[in-house]
């Protein structure tokens, strides 16, 4: 279980409080989305859960590896680095639905948004997490690409028993892919 | 009669130089059409890095220097040269930008609306009559972008877009970060500025709320136009819509999920 006990953050002493005693839990294979106003703290959330930042309070515990995959994937790559050497990071045997062969050749201003999204799930994924913080990961998508991505991770999910966090602004979206929703003002 | 903007067989591409004299050409827009009458909003809808963006700064002439771009842009009948563009732009031609940082972040809201008055011709006074007429009382004018919430900088946004009384607006996703009914708000501010006889163009990749708002909606894919849809088609399965038009409908989370691709 990937569970939130207790968190408060924010930034520095005198600054306001982001998270105020918030309390989470998500079981392997289950699939929990996070809701809320823009400036509630739910990509904070995601980032704590990933280890990314440190709670200034409370405790984060969980039995898996944790993967946090964000909305603009160019910002996550090293611009300079082709694509095999993007997924060389995380592993070597690269999920051929999501990543064609072409494509690892190339840099990543040479795929489209969404092309780049597919590599940035099938790196989240070859990393074997136990969990996956999903952060607006189709909110630059157009909906058939929105549909394709969401499409494989909840399959990869549900074959791997792999917890899914999914952060987005969209209750539809929200309301078809997680079984339960969390959420945040 | 022609409509008031017209744009065929826009292209837009870019020359960058990569390690040192190497010469790279990209381009960002390969072929777009689109026409927006007085008293219409005509909504184009793409992903992020279609273009959509580019199309805007084009007819503004605020494309960097490095772009090179063919195609034919007219404004009421005749070709805008770029002079003509850059002499319009913000007064009959007006940009609402994508991003709440065009604001400075260091003026007041005050000096930001009266500045905006004063190039467009206009008394101070004024700005603050417009503020106001967008439900914004005077305490706002003291006040700094970041203490204002997404839904009121916008309409600070469209309150100095509106200034000089353009008659062409052009909106760059206006609407994401906000609550439904800030959306709500923007999208009729919208509305009323097409049916008082001017003309909108409203960028946007959520295709609901474009067609709440919209007569005709454009897509577009890859730094193309495909499709030209009527808002009254997405319905039901969306029969009457045209390929993709239909794929991106049927693929929205409320409407099926559906990811068959029509090519």
């Amino acid at each position: 279980m990937l569970s939130a006990e207790g968190l408060w953050f924010r930034y520095h002493k005198r600054a306001p409080w982001i998270l105020e005693d918030l309390s989470l839990t998500i079981e392997p294979g289950e699939r929990v989305g996070l809701c809320g106003p823009s400036g509630a703290g739910k990509s904070t959330i995601g980032r704590l859960l990933a280890g990314y930042r440190k709670p200034s309070r409370g405790a984060i515990t969980s039995d898996g590896p944790v993967q946090l995959v964000m909305q603009h994937p160019e910002r996550t790559m090293n611009p300079h680095w082709r694509i095999r050497d993007v997924l060389a990071e995380a592993g070597s045997t690269v999920d051929e639905a999501l990543v064609e062969p072409h494509w690892l050749d190339r840099f990543p201003h040479e795929l489209s948004g969404g092309e780049l999204q597919r590599v940035n799930l099938a790196r989240a994924l070859l990393a074997e997490p136990r969990y996956v913080i999903a952060d607006e990961i189709s909110a630059s998508l157009d909906a058939i690409t929105q549909a394709q991505l969401w499409h494989h991770l909840v399959e990869y999910a549900e074959a791997h028993g792999v917890g899914v966090l999914a952060i987005s602004h969209d209750q539809d979206l929200i309301a078809k892919v997680t079984q339960r929703t969390h959420r945040v003002e | 009669m022609s409509p008031l903007l017209s744009i065929s067989g826009l292209r837009i591409s870019f020359v960058q130089y990569t390690r040192g004299l190497r010469r790279r050409e990209t381009v960002a827009v390969a072929g777009m059409d689109l026409a927006a009458d007085r008293g219409q909003v005509v909504a184009l809808v793409g992903a992020s890095g279609a273009g959509k963006t580019l199309l805007a700064h084009a007819v503004l002439g605020m494309l960097p220097p490095n772009a090179s771009e063919s195609g034919v842009i007219t404004y009421d009948g005749a070709v805008l040269t770029s002079e003509d563009r850059r002499r319009r732009a913000g007064h009959e031609i007006a940009l609402l930008p994508q991003s709440v940082d065009f604001l400075d972040p260091l003026a007041t809201i005050g000096r930001q609306v009266r500045r905006s008055a004063q190039l467009a011709g206009r008394p101070e006074s004024y700005a603050v009559a417009a503020l106001a007429d967008r439900g914004l009382g005077s305490e706002v004018l003291r006040r700094y972008p970041h203490e204002l919430s997404g839904g009121m900088i916008r309409r600070v946004l469209v309150t100095m877009a509106t200034m000089g009384d353009p008659q062409l607006i052009l909106a760059d996703e206006p609407t994401p970060g906000l609550p439904q009914a800030d959306v709500t708000a923007v999208l009729r501010d919208f509305r009323a500025l097409a049916d008082d006889g001017r003309a909108v163009v409203l960028i946007t990749h959520e295709l609901r709320g474009a067609l709440e708002v919209a007569d005709s909606v454009v897509i577009c894919r890859d730094g193309r136009t495909i499709e030209t849809a009527a808002p009254a088609d997405f319905t039901g399965d969306g029969p009457d819509l045209p390929p993709y038009s239909r794929a991106l409908w049927q693929a929205l989370p409320g409407n099926g999920f559906r990811v068959e691709q029509p090519c």
